[in-house]
């Protein structure tokens, strides 16, 4: 199954993630993550859902969703000439002896630590994909207490949306 | 001067009637009472008392199938808009411009499980068009003009509005009501491409040319685009055989030399025939659904496909094709037809005139009772195409479908894509409320009959002359079929032996009932009984074991087909 980015720009009334959502219950489409908010026009919300499926699926997903009457525009993103970041909060154990490793781990990641205690490190980490999984896999052996993540993020390179 | 104001109560009616509203079914209740008060004296709209929510939605639902306008439906919040539900589904699946129109507690409530509240918003995302919760009076009028207009434009459907208590007690200032009601509506997402793309148009064109046995599949498209007219002038133009799903029965002619009538999983041997042999398919406002198509993937294998439809979403849901045309079909088929010259397809047509000769639609007349076939078989020689037809859903729904014939669009009623059992009296009598001068008859089977019987109190109160056709064969008779055919005759839950006494049931109601059981009684009798003026249910006692022959199993192609000539 290939994983795409689909960007959502709808009128941000009641609702509407409610009525985008059911209707990829309804189709069978597996929605794997999801970011929301507002965009530059006040009244307007941007979705990128990451959703799984073949090709001819996704086609009809679109059509779909372009359906629903509040829709004002939907596209999916290509693989190439694009921008996409996610961003993670994650909380590690941390003791006296791990402390210093693990920054410096986050180091090399370009995370930042946002909070420390006796026992534990908060991290923020932004990147692809990727790269939060291979921090993750990172932070394994230090035992991870908490994983929060916004969904991908993603932006056309260039002028054009 | 002295302010005048306006409730909105009264802004939902004056906004209805000034968007050409003067018909709605609905039934009161507590969150509506303001509502059914401003009727009381609002003299511009002719209210139904509808016995059952589902009725009601029904109702309006066959008034808009029946006149092409936009059907109104009114019910209370909890229990009252949850009843619309079947009904609202039944017209989202068969593209039927409704609005529906439900009270809901007061703003105050919303949230707090108040009695009789129901998210009715929530419940029917997936079956609206759109659908809304009102806030603010001062959306109100904007609401319902883009609920109208969302429900009869581009591919219609249903719409709903949920109106709490507390906004239509609310008052405003009528000449602010007139100046929001002029304001512009904003449906920035929703602009329904009605103009076919010419490039898509031209190959469509090229492909028609070269086609050596086209075959036309017209659907309800045709129908909601009034684009009948233009059909016939392309299959007569190019000589093109015709075939209709169920819902587009109506469209086209049955009489004419080119109508193979309706095809499918019921359809006729000729019109099932054509799909495995047509190097073109032309489907004009149809969705290539399961009962049409069976198998999609080997339905019309050798033929290249022109996809007209209004919907893009339509294109490639169900099946691939070779030319998509996103449009109106009027205008699309008007284009077409224009760059085309008469030509002769006869080697063609003759093959499918052929089929149609030697599989008409036939069946084993038993010679004790009455078979279901023959009360329809003799019901068409009399109306002759010229009445509106409800049904049910079921054995009785096909066999309507395969003996009568339908002549003109908006006289076939049927709830096709949904399936909905009780639809046809419903259906019938908002049919008969938008168009009284016609002969509109319900046939329906003893079971759907029994959803919905409590509608007949409308015949009676309103003095409507429909005409209920009861084909009463004491099953639920095409899950019967599925039994007999598929399960070795394990008759699970199907048997009605232990019916009510429809005779007693239409009395009750004050309507005459008439039960004919044997072939003379039939033929004494019908004639009479369907030209009185008068409403009359008539209850036709037939076999209980016949079977809708011939059938494509579920999931097959028309080379699965069984049954050819009436018997397996």
């Amino acid at each position: 199954m290939d994983q795409y980015e689909i960007l959502i720009i709808a009128k941000n009334k009641d609702g509407i993630i409610g009525r985008i959502l059911s209707l990829f219950n309804k189709r069978g489409y597996f929605v794997r993550k999801m970011t929301a908010g507002a965009t530059n026009r006040a009244g307007y919300a941007r979705l990128t859902l990451t959703v799984e499926g073949d090709e001819l699926t996704l086609e009809q997903i679109q059509k779909q969703v372009y359906k629903i009457i509040d829709v004002v525009k939907v596209k999916i993103f290509p693989s190439k000439g694009v921008i996409r970041r996610e961003m993670m909060l994650i909380k590690v154990k941390a003791s006296n002896e791990t402390r210093t490793q693990i920054i410096q781990i986050a180091d090399i990641y370009r995370g930042s630590v946002l909070d420390v205690s006796s026992s534990s490190l908060t991290i923020l980490l932004t990147g692809d994909e990727k790269k939060l999984d291979g921090f993750v896999e990172m932070m394994k052996s230090y035992e991870i207490l908490e994983i929060a993540k916004t969904g991908i993020l993603a932006m056309s390179r260039g002028e054009k949306m | 001067m002295e302010k005048k104001w306006i409730k909105g109560s009264e802004i939902l009616l004056e906004s209805l009637s000034r968007l050409g509203v003067d018909t709605i079914f609905g039934y009161p209740g507590g969150s509506v009472i303001p509502i059914y008060d401003a009727l009381y004296d609002f003299k511009k709209i002719s209210h139904y008392f509808a016995r059952h929510e589902q009725g009601a939605a029904h109702e309006a639902d066959g008034y808009a199938r029946a006149t092409g306008k936009v059907g109104v439906c009114f019910a209370t919040s909890g229990p009252g808009a949850t009843n619309l539900v079947t009904g609202i589904m039944t017209a989202h699946m068969d593209s039927v411009p409704l609005m529906a129109i439900t009270g809901q507690v007061g703003s105050n409530l919303l949230g707090k499980d108040a009695f009789q509240e129901s998210d009715i918003v929530g419940i029917t995302i997936p079956i609206t068009k759109m659908n809304y919760l009102v806030k603010d009076i001062k959306e109100l009028p904007r609401i319902i003009k883009e609920a109208h207009f969302v429900a009869h434009t581009g591919r219609p459907g249903p719409v709903l509005i949920d109106l709490p208590k507390d906004i239509q007690l609310a008052e405003i200032e009528l000449a602010e009501f007139e100046k929001l009601f002029t304001e512009d509506i904003q449906l920035e997402g929703y602009v329904p491409n009605y103009k076919g793309h010419p490039n898509q148009i031209k190959k469509a064109i090229d492909l028609i040319k070269k086609a050596e046995k086209p075959l036309i599949i017209a659907g309800a498209g045709i129908i909601k685009s009034k684009a009948c007219a233009e059909l016939k002038e392309l299959a007569q133009t190019m000589d093109i055989p015709v075939t209709t799903t169920l819902l587009g029965l109506g469209s086209f002619p049955s009489s004419h030399r080119l109508s193979l009538g309706m095809l499918g999983m019921h359809g006729t041997v000729g019109a099932n025939f054509a799909t495995q042999e047509a190097d073109l398919v032309i489907a004009l406002g149809m969705r290539f659904d399961d009962r049409i198509a069976g198998d999609p993937e080997n339905f019309c294998h050798l033929a290249q496909i022109i996809h007209i439809d209004i919907d893009p979403a339509e294109i490639e849901k169900n099946r691939m094709v070779e030319i998509p045309i996103v449009g109106d079909l009027k205008g699309v088929l008007k284009a077409i037809n224009k760059k085309l010259t008469p030509r002769k397809n006869t080697d063609w047509v003759e093959k499918t005139l052929g089929w149609k000769k030697e599989y008409p639609m036939v069946y084993v007349k038993s010679s004790e009772k009455l078979m279901p076939q023959e009360v329809l078989e003799h019901l068409d020689t009399i109306v002759q195409g010229q009445a509106i037809v409800s049904t049910d859903v079921g054995q009785h729904q096909m066999w309507v479908a395969q003996f009568l014939q339908f002549t003109k669009p908006n006289t076939m009623l049927s709830s096709g894509g949904a399936g909905t059992m009780g639809f046809g009296l419903p259906a019938a009598i908002g049919a008969q409320v938008g168009r009284p001068e016609e002969l509109v008859i319900a046939v329906v089977g003893d079971g759907g009959f029994q959803m919905t019987y409590q509608e007949l109190m409308l015949i009676k109160q309103y003095q409507l002359p429909v005409k209920v056709l009861l084909l009463n064969n004491s099953y639920l008779g095409m899950v019967r079929q599925w039994q007999d055919l598929f399960l070795d005759k394990r008759y699970s839950s199907v048997n009605l032996d232990i019916n009510p006494d429809f005779e007693k049931i239409g009395e009750a109601y004050g309507i005459k009932t008439v039960t004919l059981k044997t072939r003379s009684e039939l033929e004494d009798q019908l004639e009479g009984l369907i030209k009185s003026k008068e409403p009359v249910i008539i209850q036709c006692v037939v076999e209980g074991e016949a079977n809708v022959l011939p059938m494509i199993p579920a999931g097959k192609c028309a080379n699965h087909m069984i049954g050819l000539r009436g018997v397996i």
